[in-house]
């Protein structure tokens, strides 16, 4: 990259790219793919308790 | 979908926040609004591709939000900007989160990415980045709250012909999830501060330390990297300015002293990650002794728009000493769980109850743990409190990395006190006395007031300790690891004395203390779910017959009770 308008007619040259794919195409399907945070987080944090050793059903990944 | 012949386009997107309601699919159509979809099984993926996808029809009941701006015709759902979770949010850092491909770097590019980058290099000056840092206000996002620009200062200004930056990606705090969030969702918005700062400071060598647990960050961000270098803005002569960078993943083992930063230094030479003292502060003798700047994850996430915007634009969210946003992790005993980005400033109540939808079944909240295993537990009373680095401090907390557990009245304070303390004492590096030895000093007294044997004297002799070991340690582990015992000691001392003199645990928490659990057989209905969760199998009872509790091989945890439908176990 050398300069501010090749990367501007970069970021032109991909939205057209993007656009046409979103509008004029196919439909599109968006997964969430992260690692579940909250799934971790009461793993990590209520292990000690036997109260809550189970991890809540909603959570489960 | 290739069985079925559904010709559409299937793509992924890093986390958004809302993890109360994962798993999430979106839907876009050609032309119209993009949908999310919550809680997403196996069966409404199929009716979602069925009726969404081949139908041309929204499944209203399980949309929980439309992207844009609220012109659909459907007003059974809302728009984000709709809803209580995200409208009181203000997204910086994780502006692009859940919503572009985080593996692709089109992507980033489209929505703005790379330009502060260019912009930086390309017409301002080492000293102009540096001087626009200091004015933003940006202070340290791993907890302590150094300001930004003068770190970065204070690497420009040490002479040397080799200097590193390094981003601090070794998150280890329970319940924390902000940094591998970010790295998961928008890894080149925290590649594009790096290559900011490594400009700035004169660095043309790069390290983030990351996790071996978080594969998935890890991976995006090789990825990220690789894609940067294909396009040039990794490498030689950026943007024509003559500046080289490279930057390399360095996996952290696990250890939690690692996020320490002397100890991250040794740990990326081949040492065993353990502190030293300072001075030298890394900006003056870091890696391999050249002078070098630490930031965390979600400082450089801040940078790229500091840059783009400029410092007045960032100065205008939060407060006077403590300017911009905070992502916190959400997570404990509230209704909405979850990623969230505020104003620095907002208040604990506002997030609590105005973003986090309050307690679950109308609960009382009894505190919040702020701030990891270093933090401390802020009392319902003051929910008021504006979150910012003084207001914090003030409190007996601190800001740390932004954990964020709400407790409610089923939570015991010693109990809880006692857990960050297990965690930072287990994760003691060893190297000073004051941390390897009081902290296990400490919780041995915890551990004797858990089980009904505290004496009188103890909190006296917790409140000796723990400032001893504040003031002496070598690092901010052993620093700030009696925090969360003097924080709940401070605020919730009548139930360390309740465990002491009563030899009472207020919550019904603590084994020890805790009486056996019965069943009342005039309201037991037989189902056997009791049964099913009891963890040592002292359930005994047929089917649709009141069942009985062996006292002998009860451990009290309740988990039978918790699970009964109709309430009829309880604590004698």
């Amino acid at each position: 990259m050398r300069s501010m308008a090749e990367l501007l007619q970069l970021k032109a040259e991909i939205g057209h790219k993007l656009a046409d794919a979103e509008l004029s195409q196919k439909p599109k399907i968006i997964v969430g793919m992260g690692t579940c945070g909250i799934a971790a987080a009461h793993v990590t944090l209520w292990k000690p308790s036997a109260r809550s050793w189970r991890r809540p059903a909603s959570t489960r990944p | 979908m290739e069985k079925a012949g559904v010709d559409a386009a299937l793509t992924q997107t890093g986390c958004i926040g809302m993890c109360e309601q994962e798993p999430l699919v979106d839907v876009q159509l050609p032309g119209e609004d993009r949908i999310t979809y919550g809680k997403v099984t196996r069966t409404d993926a199929v009716r979602i591709v069925r009726e969404h996808v081949l139908g041309k029809t929204v499944v209203a009941e399980k949309a929980i939000a439309a992207f844009g701006e609220g012109s659909r015709e459907d007003s059974r759902i809302p728009t984000y900007n709709d809803l209580e979770f995200y409208n009181k949010q203000r997204r910086i850092v994780l502006a692009n989160c859940g919503l572009i491909n985080p593996e692709s770097i089109e992507e980033y590019i489209a929505s703005g990415g790379y330009e502060a980058c260019a912009k930086a290099l390309i017409s301002m000056t080492p000293e102009e980045v540096i001087a626009e840092i200091k004015n933003s206000g940006l202070r340290g996002r791993g907890g302590a709250g150094f300001p930004t620009g003068l770190k970065w200062e204070l690497t420009r200004k040490t002479p040397s012909d080799k200097k590193y930056v390094i981003c601090n990606a070794d998150e280890g705090d329970p319940g924390a999830f902000m940094d591998r969030s970010l790295l998961e969702g928008d890894p080149h918005r925290v590649i594009e501060g790096m290559i900011i700062a490594a400009y700035a400071i004169g660095a043309n060598e790069g390290y983030i330390y990351v996790r071996a647990e978080y594969p998935l960050a890890i991976r995006r961000l090789q990825i990220a990297i690789e894609q940067a270098k294909a396009y040039g803005f990794i490498g030689n002569d950026l943007f024509g300015s003559g500046f080289d960078f490279d930057l390399k993943i360095k996996k952290g083992a696990g250890a939690f002293v690692c996020g320490e930063e002397t100890a991250l230094m040794a740990s990326i030479e081949g040492k065993r990650g353990m502190p030293r003292p300072k001075p030298p502060f890394p900006s003056v003798s870091g890696l391999w002794g050249r002078p070098t700047n630490i930031n965390n994850v979600e400082t450089f996430g801040n940078v790229s728009y500091i840059i783009k915007h400029g410092a007045e634009a960032y100065r205008a969210v939060g407060t006077e000493g403590s300017a911009g946003t905070k992502v916190f992790a959400l997570t404990g005993k509230v209704n909405r769980t979850g990623l969230v980005e505020v104003p620095m400033g907002m208040t604990l109540r506002e997030i609590i109850y105005g973003i986090g939808g309050g307690m679950p079944e109308g609960r009382e909240l009894k505190a919040v743990q702020i701030g990891g295993p270093s933090g401390g537990c802020i009392p319902e009373e003051l929910l008021d409190l504006p979150i910012d680095y003084e207001s914090l401090r003030q409190a007996g907390a601190m800001m740390g990395s932004g954990g964020m557990v709400v407790m409610d009245s089923s939570t015991c304070m010693v109990d809880v006190a006692r857990f960050f303390l297990k965690f930072t004492q287990s994760e003691s590096c060893g190297k000073c006395t004051p941390c390897r030895e009081g902290t296990k000093r400490m919780l041995e007294i915890l551990d004797r007031i858990c089980s009904g044997e505290g004496r009188e004297g103890d909190i006296e002799l917790l409140e000796e300790l723990g400032s001893h070991i504040c003031r002496t340690s070598l690092c901010q582990l052993g620093g700030s690891a009696p925090n969360p015992v003097l924080s709940t000691i401070k605020y919730f001392r009548h139930e360390y004395e309740a465990h002491i003199k009563d030899k009472r645990c207020l919550a019904n928490v603590c084994a020890g203390m805790s009486g056996a659990y019965v069943i009342d057989q005039k309201k037991c209905v037989g189902c056997g779910l009791c049964q099913r969760v009891c963890p040592t199998g002292a359930i005994t009872g047929e089917r649709r017959q009141p069942h009985v509790i062996n006292e002998q091989l009860c451990l009290s945890c309740g988990a039978c009770a918790q699970k009964c439908p109709v309430h009829a176990i309880a604590q004698t």
